[in-house]
């Protein structure tokens, strides 16, 4: 086991968010975490991060504590630095890290992700699938042991998502990372998954790990793919 | 750009209606042009200056103090709008002594300075100071405080620590805000300097000029001309700073 999250609770100001979150997370897999907007995924995913405390429960990463360090996080809005470059955006992390070869990792990361024409482009004049992937680039540049993505693909149109989840498939089938995807939209979380984590409505419980045993790529009109669709979807409207 | 010069030759035309129907005593605009493009290199009588020198000691003494003004002005402003509690300490300060116009210190900076080996240079300078100084700060503060929660919070997610936040997040995003700060406080810095010209021998300076032409007798097309020239360094200056905006923030 990779990532076990333990017994994690969460309230703001008496509201109670999350409630015993437990799961377990194998070493390289897909997992996505899914529920309704505002079930309290992001507070989940920012508790694993390191980003929040939680008031209780831990999270444990191959037994240890998970440190800050070892997570990267892709956002749902892009978050990328308007003055810096694509290359120096996705060497971000890795300054930080007092990386004396940043540029040159950074460098080879955008080649591994397919932008390394974009290298000395400026966020604004990249679209917006590419300004994601400029994000997944910097958060894989500092070669984590977990990838954490929240909504990543959620503010683009459908098309580009599509693109963008086979994409990310083919990102993780080489790096083989563990990643941890939270979503909110079913067909994205059948196509990626290994194992789909559905959560109640506030406060959020697990409600059912769902193991997707379809083999990549995943036809979405398939029989089973809509199989589980369905039944993830059932899940949700309990 | 038909507009711009269109505009340039109605103001000219109106100068010369003024004039021929002496509605006002003033001299035809070609007659000041004269008098400008004479004095711009030779030197005129009374102060043995040409408005060339006038003007580089003028432009000296702002380029002075707002350096220095700057120099202060846009570490504290960054420093106000990242530190909360600092920001309410220093800004209660700063908030009496912002809406005082610089001039309103010429009297009390000439009095202050007086036991200096040079109290008018350092009277001037403190006055440029002043003037460059808040609107500078002002903005400064305002872009720091406006950096965005969700890319310092991005930074945080790498790890980075408070210094690596502030030099790489908060001071890039504060360029804009230091940038106009620059270029507004040099503005101020200018029209401030002109005045404290005005109100104490300096020797030289286009406002020491323009008063001395008036004491001596109102030589209104050697007054004209010092105007003239002043607002054309004010515009330069702005359109040169604009320019640099551009070349040091290609991602906008």
């Amino acid at each position: 086991m990779a990532l076990e999250v333990i017994d994690v609770s969460k309230s703001f100001n008496n509201l109670k968010v999350l409630d015993n979150i437990t799961f377990k997370v194998k070493d390289n897999s897909f997992t996505c975490i899914i529920g309704e907007s505002g079930c309290g995924k992001t507070t989940l995913l920012r508790i694993v991060s390191g980003l929040e405390k939680a008031d209780s429960g831990e999270i444990l990463f191959n037994g240890k504590k998970l440190e800050i360090n070892d997570v990267g996080f892709v956002f749902q809005d892009d978050r990328l630095l308007p003055w810096r470059t694509t290359l120096k955006n996705v060497a971000f992390g890795l300054e930080v890290r007092n990386d004396k070869r940043a540029l040159e990792k950074a460098k080879d990361v955008l080649r591994f992700v397919g932008l390394e024409e974009f290298e000395n482009y400026y966020p604004k004049q990249l679209s917006g699938g590419m300004r994601q992937l400029v994000g997944i680039a910097r958060a894989l540049a500092i070669n984590p042991k977990i990838l954490l993505m929240d909504e990543p693909f959620a503010s683009l149109d459908a098309q580009t998502r599509n693109r963008m989840q086979a994409e990310l498939l083919d990102i993780w089938n080489e790096e083989k990372k563990t990643v941890l995807f939270v979503t909110h939209n079913i067909d994205e979380a059948v196509y990626l998954a290994d194992k789909i984590i559905v959560l109640s409505k506030r406060p959020a419980r697990v409600v059912e790990e769902i193991k997707v045993d379809l083999e990549r790529p995943r036809d979405r009109t398939s029989l089973e793919f809509v199989d589980v669709r369905k039944r993830v979807l059932e899940l949700l409207n309990k | 750009m038909k507009l711009r010069i269109s505009a340039i030759f109605t103001f000219i035309l109106f100068w010369y209606i003024v004039v021929f129907l002496k509605l006002v005593e003033l001299p035809y605009p070609h007659k000041v042009l004269f008098v400008f493009t004479n004095l711009l290199f030779h030197p005129e009588p009374v102060l043995g200056k040409s408005l060339v020198e006038h003007a580089t000691a003028s432009v000296l003494r702002v380029l002075t103090a707002s350096s220095i003004a700057f120099a202060v002005a846009i570490p504290m402003g960054v420093a106000m709008g990242w530190f909360e509690k600092f920001n309410v300490f220093t800004s209660t300060i700063v908030e009496i002594l912002r809406p005082i116009p610089p001039l309103a210190w010429i009297p009390l900076a000439y009095i202050l300075f007086s036991k200096l080996s040079n109290p008018v240079q350092t009277a001037q300078l403190f006055i440029v100071f002043i003037g460059a100084f808040f609107p500078c700060l002002i903005s400064v503060v305002d872009a720091a405080k406006n950096t965005p929660a969700e890319l310092i919070e991005m930074a945080k997610a790498f790890n980075a620590d408070n210094k690596k936040i502030l030099s790489s997040i908060v001071l890039p995003y504060s360029l804009q805000g230091i940038i106009t700060g620059i270029r507004i406080g040099l503005g101020v810095g200018w029209m401030s300097i002109i005045a404290a010209e005005m109100l104490a021998t300096s020797g030289a300076g286009l406002g020491y000029f323009i008063m001395v032409m008036y004491e001596v007798g109102g030589r209104i097309a050697e007054i004209i001309s010092g105007m003239v020239l002043i607002g054309i360094i004010g515009y330069s200056m702005n359109w040169l700073l604009l320019k640099v905006e551009k070349m040091v923030m290609p991602w906008r």
